[in-house]
């Protein structure tokens, strides 16, 4: 049956030996591109990552532990929840990079919502017009 | 698993799986194809293999099961059933699942890719510096002449133009 | 030990004196789990007016002049659920109070956006944007002294 002969040429030893064949040859090359494409997948995944940073945890959780310790020393809940909170950053420019960042996520909605004003706005003249016609 | 390392264990085998993928697959544009395949899978699962002792012997049994689906998908009778190895499914439990996930990242790796050549000049070189160089802002400062807040500008601008393209394509 | 208690009182009543005390949200908020969170102070504010000016390429708008005119930024990406409706609860409050106006809202398939300014005149001294996406609410608050303006070339970028 054709399911036997295949399962019995692919079994893992006969592969082995295909894989020691000599005599058949591989692409010049291959090996480079292949180490390319990695370099690719890693990089990718490193982009999509990075913009969802999750290493803010590491910061406010450092926040939490000094805030367990100030309010075990008797300073007051509400003086402390009021307190100017801790600079997650320490170096101003990626404290502006982040601001950028923060802002162009603000600036592409209001885009984007005021294209839908926009859209809504014509869709509405489109209605009205025909209404106009009916009358 | 980084990178490098996943290269150290698994590039040098590129040959071997070659050889392997043209025997059954008998040309050498699917031996490639499937190959490449190969290593996509592995990457996606790299967290997993760890614990494998012979990379070798993992390969060829990753590698057997996506030519065995692929040869099923050109087949024109799909009621041969081919059983799987059992050792190997257990790296990739979900199967489909994974091979869903595997198309998907390939996508998003070939739009992120698309993303990136059509960049500005200076923020592809930054880009590149960055994410595939893997250097530092302070390095790329240096290389660059560029400040460390220009260069980190230009990653987070070069990140949301990405972004932005790569969410576009996705719906 | 009564007089510290007195004194810490009366510190206390003069901070919630503030309406909408984004310090007190953010450092509640800040600690939960689910929670992420970046705060930027006025000091790092004037810290960033001495950086050198950013390179501006054609197509990029220059946001460095809206960042000059901020005194803090508060941002807060919510995934537990709990802890978001918490905040849109507290939000709310205020909302209903008047004190914020509704600046803008926007809906796709995507996400539910909204966002809400406190004016003097035609300057705007607290701005909030509020984004929900199905699995995350993010939350983007600032205060500082925004010409309505600087805002509306937000909207053009």
């Amino acid at each position: 049956m054709k399911a036997d002969r295949t399962t019995e040429k692919f079994s893992i030893d006969s592969l082995t030996g295909a894989s020691a064949d000599r005599s058949i040859k591989c692409p010049d090359g291959f090996g480079h591109e292949l180490s390319d494409m990695i370099d690719s997948l890693d990089a990718a995944e490193r982009i999509i990552i990075s913009g969802e940073s999750k290493d803010r945890n590491t910061w406010h959780w450092l926040a939490g532990v000094a805030a367990c310790i100030a309010i075990i020393a008797g300073i007051g809940f509400s003086a402390w929840t009021s307190r100017t909170p801790e600079d997650t950053f320490t170096d101003p420019a990626q404290a502006y990079a982040e601001a950028e960042n923060a802002l162009s996520a603000i600036s592409e909605r209001m885009g984007r919502g005021t294209a839908l004003a926009a859209k809504a706005e014509k869709t509405m003249e489109r209605q009205t017009a025909i209404l106009k016609e009916l009358y | 698993m980084d990178k490098e390392l996943f290269k150290r264990i698994w590039l040098p085998l590129w040959e071997d799986f070659y050889r392997a993928a043209y025997y059954m697959l008998g040309n050498e544009a699917d031996a490639k194809d499937a190959v490449q395949d190969l290593y996509i899978r592995l990457w996606n699962v790299r967290d997993r293999l760890d614990s494998i002792t012979s990379p070798h012997g993992y390969g060829l049994r990753v590698l057997r099961n996506l030519c065995i689906d692929r040869l099923r998908a050109d087949a024109a009778h799909r009621e041969y059933r081919y059983p799987l190895d059992a050792t190997a499914e257990a790296g990739c439990t979900s199967y489909e699942k994974d091979a869903e996930e595997q198309t998907a990242g390939r996508e998003t790796v070939t739009a992120v890719m698309d993303a990136i050549k059509q960049l500005p000049d200076n923020q592809k070189a930054i880009v590149r510096m960055r994410f595939f160089n893997l250097m530092s802002y302070d390095e790329i400062s240096r290389r660059t002449g560029c400040s460390t807040i220009n260069a980190r500008v230009m990653v987070n601008r070069a990140r949301n133009t990405i972004m932005k393209k790569i969410k576009a394509k996705s719906k | 030990m009564k007089r510290a208690i007195m004194i810490l009182l009366a510190a206390t009543l003069a901070f919630t004196a503030a309406a909408q005390d984004w310090n007190s949200i953010y450092n509640r908020y800040s600690g939960k789990e689910g929670v992420s969170s970046v705060y930027i102070s006025p000091a790092m504010f004037r810290l960033m007016k001495s950086l050198p000016d950013v390179e501006i390429e054609s197509e990029d708008v220059d946001l460095g002049g809206i960042i000059r005119t901020f005194t803090g930024m508060y941002i807060l990406d919510i995934e537990d659920g709990k802890a978001a409706a918490e905040l849109e609860a507290e939000l709310q409050h205020a909302i209903k109070a008047g004190r914020y106006e509704l600046l803008m809202e926007a809906a796709d398939e995507s996400e539910t956006m909204r966002i809400y300014t406190i004016s003097k005149g035609d300057t705007v001294t607290d701005f909030l944007m509020l984004a929900y996406d199905g699995s995350e609410t993010s939350v983007i608050a600032i205060t500082g002294e925004i010409p309505f303006s600087e805002l509306q070339k937000l909207i053009s970028e």
